[in-house]
């Protein structure tokens, strides 16, 4: 055997991988990041992604690496070009400032682009959901017709020149879902609840899973004792920074917002503490492996001295890397004393949405989205709404309450209605407008609640029915890095600054209660029918068969 | 109140003096009406609210017996420099054939026709299966065949034995080699027929951060070594190939024994050591049957591991460390696939990358060939069994006492070996399409309430249609066709279909209501409805007797 061996070339002194015709093909980074948010809480914000190049050398045989077999596999199988996959539980406040994550309603969300003719994909997106559903251990299967949609606004291309791949600098976002032969297709279930069985195969599709790097620190007991909770993967094709060739991108995420003192923690502690795990080495196969302390709060103190310091957006950051040292853990403390409060970071939109009315029959949906910046801003506001909330679009009226208390109605720029199918499809509508600077923007249309049929109640039908959210996305434009702005848009900028960042908003779900049936009625019904002819049956009959004489007084 | 107005009328008449015979009647009518009702009503009820069941073709399914033979008829080409004449070519023909019964000891599923074609110039021969050249040589001291890897054989005459018993007992051999082959199918870890096999090649690194991390230059691998294969078996099934790397596979379930610097694992800890749920290997492919062939990249510490028994262990311990290692380093696991174990050079240091290139797999993937081979039932006694000790002990002057079989190098399938696994996945899928619709048609009939939509009907015919194909693609004995590769198309899609109709979920979606249920629905209105229906009846029965009696009683009287 040993003669049969080649050892490549070793630089193991830098503790970089050495390269080899395999490792070249596809690479690997893990990244942690460790923003204190305002209120005490703390965020964490895990990223790995792998990068693949998309040439294989015989047809119809596949070699992975680093990449995970299955997504790679359910990538060709069912034609994804794109695909999106998040599932969310607990909700992201605005006072965190902005979300890590392009996705953050509660439930599961599925976005993919499809290649090929518009019944091909249908028929591939059930068969991709089903097969994610499995992947996953989730219930995508759930991903039907009937709660599919195809938004045209709301969710622009992300292929785009810079190898991260993040929902970053889309154009215009006028693009059409249908182009270049695909289909986008998005699918939303609100009552998914995210649990441990998702998070053991997300961990499994990790190649060093979560035995060696900071992936080691992914313990289920501290992520799912949170406020709000982020798992999800997105698969995107992009070109690589440096070589230019056509590479496959899958990044996995984990964001958590975590409360230390819910553990006990006080002012100082460290990543272990916080987690409950130990960080273990550097993943052997990566290329990159990073922590990264957001000194969001002026007072914040590492225990131990970074390796490099930078800026990321509008935050000094202060990066350690696992590959150059073996990091036990890192802690942290905060001062007691008070330093100048924190600027304000709230986002510069916000929407909230509530549904309004009462009774079985009629009701309305109302949305409020706020601009805090101080000049318009274009928005996409995109409500799903399944078939048996029928949408009168006819009632849509948008007003506008300006910084003075002036309060004018607002003409959307374009309205994109799509009527629902009874147990076809759902309703969406689309608008698209510009918000006034520092404003207020409602948003309110009616609906009626359709009647279901018994068999398609829930088990629990009389808790009604979870509603996904409403999505308003909007582009950031991030000209100062410095600049307050989402993860994923800091992260783009530093391949192309000045450009545009797509964020997405997602409102509230909420409950629709619709008129509910006596699940007992069909026996009922049927005894009472039985019933009722078998009474009418005896008195015809006996009308018929029996003799009525009169008797006369003496004969008794 | 039409019907109020009506009873009214029927009131006031019937409490008029009339005849009691006429009343009897009036009454009599009503009964009856409502029997005769309930006598249409029940039939036309029962026929509406029945489930639709299609009819399948019973009798044709019947006709073809799991039992049935299969008639294969195989044509030898004998290339002789002097040409063989019919008589000796049909003397050739019976000869083996009667050599070739006699060695069938049990009954075998098929049943082998052989014609011999007599003159053939050199390379007029189709290559196509079923179709075998015999180069027959003279001027040799012993008899003896060279099996080739094409469809051929050199067929070497003594010049003490005649041509013809040597022919005979070299084709006889062949058949019989068949038949061994198609009866001892139960008996291997062969998988069962699948247009579509998903190998998987998995490199396994048990601990890449206190050890090396291995990588394998595996694309150039499979081009050199498995595509031919991949090629070769194209006409009978696809070969999807895909690989990937694993890290952190982790400690196996069983701890390596040690014995010295030696690590070892006994053949029985083996069943014990693959380890499927930790090894991340799930497939997403809903429908190929999975093969998972793993090279398993040891810890440094347990390097270099092997397969062997304590008393191997034991006595390469005490050995010099300068002998090649005993023992084995791959196994097979039946029906999953195989485990080979990939040791390190001793140089290897912790935190070292290990790259296997192409000319380091060799022997790793002719150990995958291998054990693919055995997977999918392909088996190397084939055509010919090594009979050297029989025609040692058989003192038979005509019988070869040499035989070599050539191993098709360039492609692992030789020609007589792709025959004869697609001869025998032939009659195991002719025998699955017919067993598979059989059930069907037991399991149709024995649930009466199962819908049977048309769908179902048309996979049928269009299985049984297959069926016939067989038949006609390989010809009868008189007339050989030898379309082997249509033919085995038709047993493909014949037991494809049959499984199809009988897994097809509208079968499974049986409406189940039992008869307690629907007991209960229409007691409610059919108990009311029948008891004073019934009471109705036979009180016009106890009034005719009455009736009766009573004129009996006055005709008795008048003629007193």
């Amino acid at each position: 055997m040993r003669a049969l061996l080649w050892i490549a070339a070793l630089a193991a002194a830098g503790g970089g991988v050495a390269a080899s015709a395999g490792s070249r093909r596809e690479t690997f980074s893990e990244d942690l990041l460790v923003k204190p948010l305002p209120d005490g809480k703390v965020l964490l914000h895990f990223e790995f992604s792998v990068q693949r190049a998309l040439s294989t050398g015989i047809e119809g045989q596949h070699s992975y690496r680093l990449f995970p077999r299955q997504i790679g596999e359910i990538a060709l199988r069912y034609g994804v070009r794109e695909l999106q996959l998040a599932f969310t539980q607990g909700g992201w406040r605005d006072k965190w400032g902005y979300a890590p994550v392009a996705s953050q309603g509660a439930g599961a969300e599925i976005l993919a682009r499809i290649e090929g003719p518009p019944e091909e994909a249908a028929r591939q997106w059930k068969g991709l959901a089903n097969a994610l559903s499995g992947v996953f251990c989730a219930s995508l299967n759930f991903v039907g017709q009937e709660n599919t949609s195809s938004p045209r606004l709301t969710f622009a291309e992300t292929t785009n020149a810079d190898s991260n791949g993040s929902t970053s600098g889309s154009t215009g976002g006028s693009t059409g879902s249908n182009t270049g032969g695909s289909v986008l297709k998005h699918g939303y279930l609100p009552r998914e609840n995210v649990c441990t069985e998702n998070l053991t195969p997300w961990i499994k599709q990790l190649p060093c899973q979560s035995k060696s790097g900071i992936a080691a620190l992914l313990n289920p007991h501290r992520l799912f004792n949170m406020h709000f909770h982020s798992m999800g993967a997105s698969l995107a094709a992009a070109t690589d920074a440096t070589s230019g060739t056509p590479v496959l991108h899958y990044k996995q995420h984990v964001s958590v917002v975590l409360d230390p003192s819910t553990f006990g923690l006080g002012s100082n502690w460290t990543l272990g503490e916080l987690m409950d795990r130990d960080l273990a080495a550097a993943c052997p196969v990566a290329s990159q492996s990073t922590v990264r302390v957001v000194a969001s709060r002026p007072d914040l103190q590492t225990n131990s001295r970074p390796d490099s310091t930078g800026q990321v957006a509008g935050h000094t950051t202060h990066t350690f890397d696992l590959q150059k040292r073996r990091l036990d853990d890192i802690g942290l403390s905060f001062g007691s004393a008070a330093g100048p409060p924190p600027a304000s970071t709230l986002p510069a939109i916000s929407a909230h949405r509530y549904v309004t009315g009462h009774g079985g029959i009629s009701g309305g949906i109302e949305a409020i989205i706020v601009n805090r910046r101080a000049e318009p801003v274009r928005i996409v506001y995109l409500d799903v709404l399944p078939w048996y909330l029928r949408v009168y679009s006819h009632t849509l009226k948008v007003e506008s309450t300006a910084a003075g208390g002036r309060t004018a109605a607002l003409a959307p720029s374009r309205l994109l209605f799509t009527p629902a199918v009874d147990r076809g499809r759902p309703s969406s509508l689309e608008v698209e407008m510009y918000l006034p600077p520092n404003s207020h923007t409602t948003l309110r249309f009616d609906c009626e609640k359709g009647f279901l049929k018994y068999t398609e109640h829930p088990p629990d039908a009389n808790r009604g029915f979870n509603i996904g959210p409403a999505i308003v996305s909007y582009e950031l434009p991030v000209a100062d890095p410095a600049a307050s702005q989402p993860l994923f848009c800091a992260a783009a900028n530093g391949q192309a600054p000045g450009k545009a960042c797509a964020v997405r908003i997602y409102t509230e779900l909420f409950l629709a209660s619709l008129p509910t049936p006596d699940f007992s009625m069909p026996y009922n019904v049927v005894s009472l029918t039985c019933t009722v002819l078998a009474l009418f049956f005896g008195r015809v009959f006996n009308l018929l068969t029996r003799d009525f004489a009169i008797l006369k007084q003496a004969d008794i | 109140m039409a019907l109020g107005a009506r009873l009214r009328a029927l009131l006031s008449r019937s409490s008029e003096p009339r005849t009691v015979i006429s009343m009897h009647r009036e009454r009599q009518v009503a009964v009856l009406s409502i029997v005769l009702f309930l006598l249409i009503g029940l039939p036309l009820w029962w026929t509406t609210t029945r489930v639709y069941r299609a009819s399948l073709p019973a009798d044709a399914i019947r006709r073809f017996a799991p039992s049935d033979t299969l008639r294969l008829p195989l044509v030898f080409h004998v290339d002789a420099e002097t040409p063989l004449s019919a008589v000796d070519a049909r003397e050739v023909e019976q000869g083996a054939q009667s050599l070739a019964d006699a060695q069938r000891a049990h009954y075998a599923p098929g049943e082998w026709r052989v014609r011999c074609q007599p003159v053939v110039r050199a390379g007029a021969a189709p290559d196509a299966p079923g179709h075998y050249t015999l180069r027959l040589r003279a001027d040799a001291a012993a008899s003896g065949v060279a099996v080739g890897p094409d469809r051929s054989a050199d067929v070497t005459v003594a010049h003490s034995a005649s041509a013809r018993d040597v022919l005979a007992e070299a084709i006889a051999e062949i058949v019989a080699g068949e038949e061994r082959r198609v009866r001892g199918l139960g008996a291997h870890a062969a998988l069962k027929y699948a247009p579509e096999y998903a190998v998987t090649l998995t490199l396994l690194n048990e601990d890449p951060v206190d050890g090396a991390v291995v990588d394998w230059d595996i694309e150039s691998a499979l081009a050199a070594y498995m595509q031919p294969l991949v090629r070769a078996m194209q006409p009978l099934t696809k070969l999807a190939l895909s690989s990937q790397v694993l890290f952190h596979a982790g400690p196996p379930p069983v701890a390596p024994l040690k014995a010295g610097n030696l690590t070892y694992l006994t053949p029985e800890m083996l069943s014990h050591f693959a380890n499927s749920p930790s090894w991340n290997l799930a497939s997403v492919d809903p429908i190929s049957p999975t093969l998972n062939f793993v090279l398993y990249a040891p810890a440094l510490a347990s390097q270099p591991l092997r397969i062997m028994d304590e008393r191997q262990a034991d006595r390469a311990s005490r050995k010099s460390t300068n002998t090649p290692l005993p023992g084995a380093d791959a196994f097979l696991v039946s029906q999953w696939g195989g485990v080979a174990i990939a040791n390190l050079p001793k140089s290897t240091r912790p935190g070292d990358t290990v790259v296997l290139s192409q000319a380091a797999m060799q022997r790793y993937m002719g150990l995958v060939i291998a054990q693919l081979r055995q997977h999918l039932g392909v088996r190397s006694d084939v055509p010919l069994a090594p009979r050297q000790t029989r025609a040692a002990s058989q003192k038979s002057d005509g019988s070869p006492s040499w035989v070599l079989v050539a191993q098709a190098t360039d492609t692992g399938l030789s020609g007589w070996e792709f025959d004869a696994l697609m001869r025998q996945w032939l009659v195991a899928n002719r025998q699955t399409a017919i067993t598979t619709l059989q059930s069907l048609m037991r399991l149709v009939d024995s649930l009466q309430n199962m819908v049977v939509m048309d769908e179902i009907k048309d996979q049928v015919d269009k299985s049984l249609r297959a069926l016939h194909a067989i038949d006609e693609a390989l010809g009868s004995t008189a007339a050989p066709r030898l379309g082997y590769l249509d033919a085995f198309a038709s047993a493909a899609s014949a037991s494809g279909l049959a499984e199809a109709a009988f897994f097809d979920p509208t079968m499974v979606s049986m409406l189940y209501f039992p008869d307690q249920h629907k007991l209960a629905i229409y007691m409610p209105y059919f108990l009311p409805v029948t008891i004073p229906l019934l009471a109705a009846i036979k009180k016009i029965f106890t009034e005719r007797r009455r009736a009766a009696a009573a004129d009996a009683d006055a005709t008795s009287k008048k003629s007193d």
